[in-house]
């Protein structure tokens, strides 16, 4: 589109009364953006929010256990609960 | 935006409780693993919450004995330990209590956390039952050779 064609798309615009209407609907429109902006970045932070408090909150029940937490990563939670359970018979022998 | 922060200003009091303060109180300690099981399984309807500390070296086991006070050196030793301070020896009074396990060989001491009578009979019955299997394993494989 070159200068000439949008003169004369401008100026259909106005004997329309359509950049009229957009120029009184354009602050409207923006808020609804920023709504919906927002909206995005709300549903993004409960998203991640619940990924990492969930499975705290509503821990996945095991057969043998219901969670376990530490402080390197490497080992496994099968391996800690498997020492859990060897201490208790390493007493006993 | 206030909305948000507030959730999360909630939410987050309610992971760190998650854990104990055992965990929290050595977690941060480079020279050993720690872990934290919730819910550790006795018996069918009886679960645990076990806390245990891994030395990655003699030394950082060494300081740990010192802790504890851990006379022995060799093999494996237990007691039951106040529940807020389990170096603390106490008798079972029916009163929150930890079972508290330290293996020489593995360098691990084992916190497990028992609130209840049932609990503490629940560890009782496990370990006897844990033993008998294991003799019987034993006992199995000296008889196929």
């Amino acid at each position: 589109m070159n200068n000439q064609d949008f003169d004369r798309l401008w100026k259909e615009a106005e004997a329309s009364g359509m950049a009229h209407r957009l120029a009184q609907e354009y602050p409207a429109w923006a808020r609804r953006r920023v709504h919906i902006r927002n909206g995005v970045v709300a549903m993004m932070c409960i998203g991640a929010l619940s990924a990492t408090t969930l499975p705290v909150l509503l821990p996945q029940h095991h057969d043998d256990y219901i969670a376990v937490c530490c402080n390197r990563t490497g080992i496994s939670d099968a391996q800690w609960v498997d020492l859990a359970a060897d201490m208790l018979i390493t007493e006993m022998i | 935006m206030k909305k948000i922060v507030t959730i999360i200003l909630l939410i987050l009091p309610l992971m760190a409780a998650a854990q104990s303060h055992l965990y929290e109180r050595y977690a941060s300690r480079q020279e050993l693993d720690v872990a934290q099981v919730s819910g550790f399984r006795l018996a069918d309807s009886v679960r645990v919450d076990v806390v245990l500390i891994v030395a990655k070296n003699e030394s950082a086991w060494q300081q740990l004995m010192k802790e504890f006070k851990v006379q022995s050196t060799e093999g494996s030793t237990s007691w039951l330990g106040d529940a807020n301070n389990p170096v603390k020896r106490i008798g079972w009074t029916g009163k929150p209590v930890c079972k508290v396990i330290v293996s020489h060989d593995r360098r691990t001491v084992a916190f497990y956390r028992l609130d209840t009578q049932a609990q503490y009979e629940a560890l009782l019955d496990y370990q006897l039952n844990a033993f008998d299997s294991h003799k019987h394993t034993k006992t199995k494989k000296r008889n196929n050779k």
